[in-house]
């Protein structure tokens, strides 16, 4: 394996593991909107 | 010569893991995405910002009330969320693998969770036209007219 198909692999990698990161992230954050606005939800009559 | 065969099937490995991941990731996101109702001033950025990607379908169940009255600015009407209800010029617009807010009247109607789950990725406006009404957003009326093709971009 040459030293360029090395890099762009870990590039490929990377590329994945961080959009992978960023998508979960928003994720989470979709998820605590949601609980918040079941909460609120609860709370009102 | 062992090394040489771990090495590309690690990276497959990892590459076919990642992407794995991302495929669940993204299937969540649309779930997740499906069950929160977007506010209508967060459309309206959205709009601002990518209008060509999204479609904004008006299911309020009868035009002259609903649609005809006042709808938010490119909206396609699908009353009742029926294709077979829609303006014949507005059926062949309709696409169901893009990403759609569903704006109803209030957005907390009976049936609105069957109408998103026809589109690969569907969100309901958070209080339907009346809560776009209410934010002072800019609206439309008059009976649905495809967009000319000698028109330019418009906004909102």
């Amino acid at each position: 394996m040459t030293t360029q198909v090395r890099v762009l692999l870990v590039a490929s990698v990377l590329a994945l593991a961080l959009g992978w990161a960023g998508l979960r992230r928003g994720n989470q954050a979709l998820e605590q909107r949601l609980a918040a606005q079941a909460a609120s939800g609860e709370r009102s009559p | 010569m062992r090394r040489a065969l771990l090495e590309p099937l690690a990276f497959a490995a990892a590459l076919l893991l990642l992407a794995g991941l991302l495929a669940v990731e993204g299937r969540r996101r649309v779930e997740l995405e499906r069950r929160l109702p977007v506010e209508p001033k967060e459309l309206y950025r959205l709009l601002a910002r990518t209008q060509a990607s999204w479609q904004l379908l008006d299911v309020r169940p009868i035009l002259a009330e609903g649609y005809d009255d006042a709808h938010v600015p490119g909206a396609l009407p699908l009353p009742g969320c029926d294709p077979g209800a829609a303006p014949d010029a507005a059926r062949a617009r309709i696409l169901t693998s893009v990403p759609t807010v569903v704006i109803s009247a209030e957005g907390d109607e009976p049936g609105l969770q069957a109408c998103l789950a026809r589109f690969g990725s569907a969100r309901l406006l958070a209080g339907g036209m009346s809560a776009w009404s209410a934010a002072n957003l800019p609206e439309d009326s008059g009976a649905y007219s495809p967009p000319s093709a000698k028109a330019g971009g418009g906004c909102l």
